[in-house]
């Protein structure tokens, strides 16, 4: 299979921003240069939003740098002021405003940003077994949440703007912390992981993706918005939904989840005609060829058992009000016997949640550096 | 559905692709010439003004001043600095790629794809006609910057990219 990676042609031009910014000094906070406070702030904006762009590189390519620059940046960040508070003549900054801004959003941006760093770092210097990372995620996870809700306390609803503000953090700290509790515990436990599938994470993936669709089509004040959620697909919760139908083809969300899957396929990821980020699309393309495989075959053989039943009435009948457990559970092995032996041209194991590090690994060009962390 | 032969496949040939950033200057080719009329330039800078500015990554324009380097670059492009282009440039593609198929196509009087590819073009060689990599400025970073955030988008279009 042939993949052109050109989402990381972005990265790397990302990269070449950041060498650029560092030769015009951005990498030094304004105040310690001989600078206007002006110039020193409107540097600052742009310096952190190449550095936390930087750190998308995760979702977005499949890539984790553990050696990024939100951490160890010592340029201060921008402060919470409106465009009005600032210009080219002001003697020295203005104080940081207690109430919502237009830099508000950035600034929770920023601490997202710098949460998800954190955790990779944790992840990559924990042993595997370390029974303290949870604990230490759990913290990092509590602290960002705070920092993000101080934030948005200041928001009115009213404003559209400052709803789809306050609607993309919460969305964005629960998916972080959806995303990297589950990504922790395999580590934890290596080896089979269809005790990931659980219902409970279904539906707390299922709340995570859902709101996109309806808040951004139901709500009329946002519909201005609606491109937000073109621009950034979402890759990580919807291959743990898809992964999940494939290990767990039934359960009681499996409907909801299904109804969420088409809907990103019909809207959200790019088709197979276009270019683009060609590993994590490919691999969710396959994840959902082997999910709707599995689901046709289940179904099929429930209708063959059905008419089996319909002969000998009593027992399929008891069986049937009995539940759907052990029966089901041994269709399920075998489907995922099947599904082992499968012949994708790329190991999507449908007992690992696939981890974006291994498939960079597996998709990008040999022995390229980049593919570390977790 | 019918893919546009621009967007095709291995992408490798894509007009959309990244590297286009580290082109070749092309003088014969007048960076004002990329700009679009003035009324629809107005409407994609109101645009991004409003729905866009701060949506994405960080909030990074300072709108005071940098509407002033926007409105003189519209209004009088000939001979505007090519960082202040590129800005343009760059705002009107975030812009572009933010419509709705059909607004694009009330606004733009053309297909999107089409419209898009010349306001990449028109970036391109307002950063290398700028000698932008040796020589960079802070206005022309920002395009880099809001340009760089909706580059990744155009491959995620799909269909309606046509």
């Amino acid at each position: 299979m042939r993949v052109h990676n050109r989402g990381s042609g972005i990265w790397v031009l990302n990269g070449l921003a950041i060498r650029m910014a560092e030769s015009m000094g951005l990498h030094r906070d304004g105040g310690q240069l001989a600078l206007s406070p002006f110039q020193a702030e409107i540097r600052r904006r742009l310096w952190w939003h190449l550095i936390t762009r930087d750190s998308r590189a995760g979702e977005d390519y499949g890539l984790e740098s553990t050696n990024s620059l939100l951490l160890t940046s010592k340029v201060a960040p921008p402060l919470n002021v409106d465009d009005v508070d600032l210009s080219p003549d002001i003697r020295e900054l203005p104080a940081a405003k207690k109430g919502w801004t237009g830099m508000t959003f950035s600034l929770i941006h920023i601490e997202i940003a710098r949460a998800g760093q954190r955790l990779v770092e944790i992840g990559a210097s924990s042993g595997l077994s370390s029974s303290k990372s949870e604990s230490q995620r759990a913290k990092v996870i509590g602290e960002m949440r705070e920092l993000v809700e101080q934030k948005v306390r200041l928001f009115n609803f009213v404003v559209p703007q400052h709803r789809m503000a306050v609607s993309c953090a919460r969305w964005l700290v629960k998916k972080l912390d959806f995303i990297t509790r589950q990504q922790f515990r395999m580590r934890k436990h290596p080896g089979p992981r269809e005790d990931l599938a659980t219902d409970e994470n279904l539906l707390e993936a299922l709340e995570i993706l859902e709101p996109r669709f309806t808040e951004m089509t139901e709500d009329e004040l946002l519909k201005q918005f609606s491109w937000v959620r073109k621009v950034f697909p979402q890759y990580h919760v919807t291959m743990y939904i898809l992964w999940h139908l494939c290990v767990k083809p039934e359960g009681p969300y499996v409907s909801r989840a299904w109804k969420s899957v088409d809907l990103v396929f019909s809207d959200e990821l790019w088709n197979e005609y276009t270019s683009g980020f060609g590993a994590k699309s490919a691999v969710l393309a396959a994840l959902k060829v082997k999910a709707v495989a599995l689901r046709e075959s289940l179904q099929k053989k429930r209708t063959s058992g059905l008419d089996r039943m319909a002969g000998d009435d009593s027992e399929a009948s008891a069986e049937e009000a009995g539940g759907v457990s052990s029966k089901d559970e041994s269709q399920t092995d075998i489907l995922l016997g099947d599904v082992y032996g499968g012949d994708f041209n790329f190991d999507i194991g449908s007992d690992a949640w696939p981890d974006w590090s291994i498939l960079a690994q597996e998709f990008q060009a040999d022995g390229r550096p980049f593919a570390g962390g977790f | 559905m019918t893919t546009p032969p621009s967007v095709t496949v291995n992408g490798s040939t894509s007009p959309f692709s990244a590297s286009g950033i580290l082109s070749a200057p092309v003088f014969s080719l007048a960076v004002a010439d990329f700009h679009p009329p003035k009324r629809v330039a107005v409407k994609l800078w109101n645009t991004y003004v409003n729905n866009v500015d701060g949506c994405t990554g960080l909030k990074l324009l300072h709108i005071p001043t940098d509407e002033v380097k926007i409105y003189s670059t519209i209004e009088q492009p000939v001979g505007a600095p090519l960082d202040h282009h590129a800005l343009c440039l760059a705002i009107f593609y975030a812009t572009t790629i933010t419509l709705e198929e059909n607004e694009a196509l009330d606004l733009l009087g053309q297909a999107r794809s089409i419209q898009l590819l010349k306001f990449k073009v028109g970036l391109e060689q307002a950063f290398a006609q700028g000698d932008f990599l040796d020589r960079p400025t802070l206005t022309g970073l920002h395009a880099l910057a809001i340009y760089l955030v909706y580059l990744s988008f155009v491959v995620t279009l799909g269909s309606t990219v046509i």
